[in-house]
């Protein structure tokens, strides 16, 4: 071993004694942070009440809209940075399984990416925290009081994902092969690890801000910083953030692939592009299918903490937002379904699927409409007076939520059988059951979707609470349907014979549904961001401690509209801006000729 | 469709003419059905909703 790798793996010892020695010291802080409130104080203090002469204000600009933009950011960027490691490691294990090297160079590429944006997830963090920290010290000041020694852990977290990320990235081409390979891969596992539990820590104080726990209802810390993290809202949080990371990185990588497709010059990467968009938006589907259910466990949990706090967000003035989101995410599974259905064109066997398409394109336009149809209208007291009452007689029962979780679940089912469709279009069944195989499968379909709209009518015929109950056997309907037209395929094709697809027969506007998804995905994330922000109403901690800043309101739709799309499209530059660093890391610039080789030729 | 694809949909199974098919989608039409029917009535009185006919408006 020479000098320079001894010094390495000293500092790497020093670096981790470093790491277990934090965590030493700061665990008994963690389990004990109750007592030791106690016993220093001896009463319990309340939390603090923040007056305006405690907010501070720079140069006249928005406090809010500044550390709204920057938090956003940073989410996003997060998201994306803690998504794509999980799902290279999953590429990186298909490849070393299988042998085949195309998804190792697929894996490394995605991370390139990925790394390319990290240090913009640090420079934006950096940001935030100084932002929160200045212009909301007494909110941030009772929060590192509830969260004590975590604070820290978070800070070791981040240095440890740091470390991680650096190792696995530069690393990949020294341990390539063998059991070497394994080596690097538990590297990635430890990268994981780091990463998603830096996540629940982050979940873990945006929910207390919502679901305050470990606390009396003055404020006052009456438990540990564990049951102040395991507050009602953290484990739905931490689930639904983990799925839409997963969708969210998948469909961003999915618009660099695209672009790449678009711009490179030869056939061969043209081929290895399209697989690459082929691949990110299959993980993008996969994050993405289970997402509404997922939102759907968040906000129940929302109504059983809080009744007042659902109402705001699903009966109030946020409530017109969740149509907004119907159009963006009816956007992403027509998007995503269109790219499938180009998809078909890569196989000659495609063409025998092309008739089914439109039929899959009428369930999912259908269920778009129904989901973007409202509940309540905004009309006049003589539109009122024409239409016979407040709701409309035919299209009223769509505004409610059995309707909308009929739609819902149908497009699911559907782009499921888009994806389905692409699978089998490539593979010729030979095992002797194939065509009772299929009839199965379409036995299952057909009774699944009578079963969501049998179950949807039911809810709505029903009591309100059963309205809510109804939804529960839809979601496991249409999970049946996946996870069991999933194995029936999985023996079905098992050995079957594959034909030639044809990577890199797509075309070119396939591609911009590639692009649509990334930005409907950051729009509809900046905008779910604002409405679960907003649900807290004038509390920094709800019901806990109140926000007294000039700014305690929530902020009206169009006021909200402006600021998401400005963050939505300066994500939208930096993401481009990265695109581009990446593109840049692997051009290299011919060597100009000297004037010896200019005279020789 | 040509003739090729339709060869093509015999050798998948797809065709859903033939009677042996026909007997095992009837049959499969039960069994998802049935199956269906089981897990609505265990979620929904798992909630403590009991399913009924009654609960329907007249």
């Amino acid at each position: 071993m020479d000098l320079d790798a001894e010094m390495m793996a000293f500092k790497f010892k020093v670096l981790l004694v470093g790491l277990i020695a934090g965590l030493i010291f700061l665990l008994p802080d963690l389990v004990m942070a109750a007592d030791a409130v106690q016993a220093g104080g001896g009463d319990l203090l309340p939390a603090p009440k923040p007056t305006r002469a405690d907010y501070l204000t720079v140069g006249g600009i928005s406090s809010r809209t500044l550390v709204w933009g920057l938090a956003q950011m940073h989410l996003f960027l997060a998201a994306f940075v803690l998504a794509v490691p999980f799902f290279v490691l999953c590429i990186e294990f298909t490849g070393a399984v299988s042998k085949d090297q195309r998804y190792d160079a697929m894996a490394y590429e995605f991370m390139k990416i990925s790394m390319a944006a990290y240090s913009f997830t640090a420079l934006v963090g950096g940001g935030l925290a100084i932002a929160v920290f200045l212009l909301y010290p007494t909110l941030m000041g009772y929060l590192l009081k509830v969260f004590r020694g975590q604070t820290l852990i978070y800070a070791i977290l981040f240095l440890g994902e740091s470390v991680c990320l650096y190792i696995y990235f530069y690393s990949w081409q020294a341990l390539r092969y063998g059991n070497r390979k394994w080596a690097h891969m538990s590297i990635g596992l430890i990268l994981n690890t780091v990463g998603l539990t830096l996540m629940f820590v982050a979940n873990a104080w945006a929910s207390f801000m919502m679901s305050p726990a470990g606390v009396d209802p003055t404020g006052a810390i009456t438990g540990t910083v564990w049951e102040a993290t395991r507050n009602p809202l953290w484990n739905p949080l931490n689930l639904h953030r983990f799925l839409a990371n997963i969708a969210y990185g998948g469909a961003i990588v999915g618009a660099y692939a695209a672009y790449r497709f678009l711009s490179v010059k030869t056939d061969e990467l043209r081929a290895h592009y399209d697989w690459m968009g082929y691949t990110s938006n299959v993980i993008a589907i996969i994050g993405f299918l289970p997402l509404p259910f997922a939102g759907y466990w968040l906000m129940a949990e929302i109504y059983a903490y809080s009744q007042q706090m659902g109402i705001t967000a699903m009966g109030g003035i946020l409530a017109w937002l969740f149509i907004i989101q119907a159009v963006l995410i009816g956007t992403i599974l027509l998007g995503a379904n269109y790219y499938l259905w180009c998809g078909l064109g890569r196989s000659d066997r495609g063409q025998l699927y092309a008739p089914y398409v439109k039929y899959i394109a009428i369930v999912i336009i259908g269920g778009f409409l129904v989901w973007v149809t409202p509940h309540s209208l905004i009309l006049t007291p003589q539109e009122i007076q024409a239409l016979g009452g407040t709701h409309h007689k035919i299209l009223g029962p769509l505004g409610i939520m059995p309707a909308k979780n009929i739609a819902v679940n149908l497009m699911l089912v559907f782009t499921f059988m888009s994806f389905q469709m692409f699978f089998r279009s490539s593979r010729v069944a030979t095992v002797a059951w194939a065509d009772k195989g299929n009839a199965l499968v379409i036995a299952l379909y057909t009774v699944g979707c009578l079963n969501i709209i049998g179950a949807g009518i039911y809810g709505y015929l029903t009591p309100t609470v059963y309205k809510v109950g109804a939804s529960v056997p839809q979601v496991v309907t249409t999970l049946s349907i996946i996870i069991f037209c999933g194995v029936i395929d999985y023996f079905m094709f098992r050995g079957a014979t594959k034909t030639k697809i044809f990577w890199g027969r797509m075309s070119t506007r396939s591609q911009y549904a590639l692009f649509v998804l990334p930005v409907a995905f950051t729009w509809l994330m900046a905008l779910m961001g604002y409405i679960r922000s907003s649900l807290r109403t004038h509390w920094h901690v709800y019901t806990i401690m109140k926000d007294n800043s000039p700014e305690a309101f929530i902020p009206t739709i169009g006021q909200a509209g402006n600021v998401i799309t400005v963050i939505t499209l300066a994500f939208m530059a930096l993401i481009l801006f990265i695109f581009w660093l990446s593109q840049l890391g692997a051009t290299k610039q011919i060597e100009p000729l000297s004037d010896a080789k200019l005279e020789d030729a | 469709m040509t003739m090729a694809s339709r060869q093509f949909i015999k050798e998948d199974g797809v065709n859903v003419l033939k009677i042996s098919q026909v007997a095992v989608f009837s049959a499969a039409l039960l069994f998802w059905a049935a199956y269906f029917y089981t897990i609505d009535h265990a979620i929904m009185e798992g909630q403590g909703l009991p399913v009924a006919w009654t609960l329907m408006p007249k």
